[in-house]
């Protein structure tokens, strides 16, 4: 398998307490893979492992054949944070921009690149011209998007991508994922919007207490849980722990 | 360094269309004005007056513009997570460093150069003559407040915010008073002030060899040897401060 993402017995703690517990999963090039979980249940912190944000306590991660946080890994990634902070005194273009010098976009393509990604996420022109500090929670979401995207990146992380928008734009954002797959991209996202994620994922990998407890292609969860959603699928197997996980 | 500039570039941006900044400017650029207005004396008098109030106020606005952007540059980036937005590209904590300071030290010369041009032009006025002299001696006003807002950021990354204002204006003081804080002071102390004193002496840039009011007031010439061996002290302790701000960084986790 020509794997793009691969953890090998990942673990994590924060002063005596495990936050992964031993995870192991491997993405192919051209999957997208939903990540799931409870709050808490360690999905944040393994996306800040996959950037190299955080160094597991044990284990190894590498992304697009490199070690996490690898800047040859990152140039070639695009990353849209859960609540995406930006300069409130930036307009949505400099923020555009940023990125895209951020990225060694060459300066004459800077434009061109930040057009389209914006017209990729249906963020118009005019909004792109406004503050950042103007902007609601899902145009900020779109713009997280758009700079994400503007230099074709082999790889998307996606810490939950659905958050803050509206129907239409969720729409657009399954729409956005599909297309990018089908130009050879892989996404790993996660999400508690679960029906969402059922329409695009490939995969779902479902995080419970730190552990992997499902990690299957969604036919064969289907398959395995007959006339079972994926939202429901989860339920099975987080069962009604859900306020366990929070503490 | 090319991720470094982008980031000073966009610090900066960012920082000029802050109002407090703004404000701030233009209260001291007022300020100094208004220094200007003050005609008590005969012209010999006024004109060392106008240079005594104008560098008092000028260190007066650097020290405050030093202090509150370089404790916050770092610090509100890491607790808006706004950070991520650039470590998630490749540029790592010593472009971010490197590029924070550029920006920093790129907003005191920006605002600082306007105010020192205004005071040349009013000793001009009130003199009639250029006092060319002054502008080395105004100058270090920017190199000094570039030596403490590196100092400024490393203890942005060490404490909290309100332990990092405190902190570095106590090494302000102490940074201008070195002298005085080893001669007469600790001489008369007990041995675990003298010690604590001594520690914070040792790990403070010594400010006040940067001070030149006097030499601007008196109007004497900044000895060119001076001037250089300043700037290179200026220029090591700037980047052994922004090398340990790097290696905390590195250290911690997002």
């Amino acid at each position: 398998m020509n794997s793009v993402l691969v953890l090998e017995d990942v673990t994590k703690s924060y002063g005596g307490r495990q936050i992964l517990r031993g995870i192991s999963l491997e993405l192919a090039a051209g999957q997208i893979l939903g990540y799931f979980g409870l709050n808490g249940a360690g999905k944040s912190t393994t996306n800040r492992i996959l950037l190299g944000f955080a160094r597991p306590t044990a284990g190894r991660c590498r992304l697009l054949g490199f070690d996490a946080g690898d800047r040859r890994a990152l140039a070639r990634s695009g990353y849209l944070p859960e609540s995406p902070h930006y300069h409130d005194y930036l307009t949505g273009w400099e923020i555009l921009e940023y990125a895209a010098c951020l990225y060694g976009v060459p300066r004459a393509e800077r434009t061109g690149r930040a057009e389209a990604a914006a017209a990729r996420v249906v963020l118009a022109p005019e909004a792109l011209g406004r503050r950042v500090g103007t902007y609601s929670k899902g145009m900020r979401q779109r713009l997280g998007l758009a700079q994400a995207l503007l230099h074709d990146p082999a790889f998307l992380l996606l810490d939950e991508p659905f958050t803050g928008l509206d129907p239409v734009g969720r729409a657009m954002l399954k729409e956005l994922l599909r297309q990018y797959r089908s130009g050879g991209g892989t996404v790993f996202f996660s999400s508690h919007q679960l029906l969402d994620a059922q329409e695009i994922c490939d995969r779902a990998a479902i995080l419970h207490r730190g552990r992997l407890v499902a990690d299957a292609s969604l036919s064969e969860l289907e398959a395995s849980h007959p006339g079972l959603t994926l939202e429901q699928i989860f339920l099975r197997h987080v069962g009604g722990d859900a306020e366990s996980d929070r503490d | 360094m090319n991720a470094a500039l982008t980031i000073a570039r966009f610090t900066l941006k960012k920082a000029l269309r802050e109002r407090l900044y703004v404000v701030f400017f233009i209260v001291t650029a007022v300020l100094i004005g208004a220094g200007g207005s003050v005609s008590f004396f005969e012209t010999g008098v006024q004109v060392k007056f106008l240079k005594d109030v104008s560098m008092f106020i000028l260190a007066a606005f650097g020290f405050l513009l030093a202090l509150f952007a370089a404790s916050d540059l770092l610090p509100h980036e890491l607790e808006t997570r706004g950070i991520q937005f650039i470590v998630s590209k490749p540029a790592g904590w010593r472009e971010v460093v490197a590029g924070k300071y550029l920006a920093l030290v790129a907003l005191l010369a920006g605002n600082l150069a306007p105010l020192i041009a205004e005071m040349f032009a009013l000793v001009w006025l009130y003199s009639g003559r250029p006092h060319l002299d002054m502008l080395a001696g105004a100058g270090l006003v920017v190199v000094e407040m570039a030596v403490y807002g590196a100092l400024v950021m490393l203890l942005s990354v060490l404490a909290s915010r309100l332990v990092t204002l405190f902190g570095a204006l106590l090494v302000y003081v102490v940074a201008h008073l070195s002298d005085w804080v080893t001669g007469t002071f600790l001489a008369s102390s007990p041995g675990w002030l003298r010690a604590c004193a001594g520690a914070l002496l040792a790990l403070s840039p010594d400010l006040s060899h940067f001070d030149s009011r006097f030499v601007v007031v008196h109007q004497y010439a900044v000895p060119a040897d001076f001037l250089g061996l300043l700037l290179v002290y200026g220029a090591v302790y700037s980047v052994a401060a922004l090398l340990a701000c790097c290696l905390v960084l590195e250290s911690k986790e997002l």
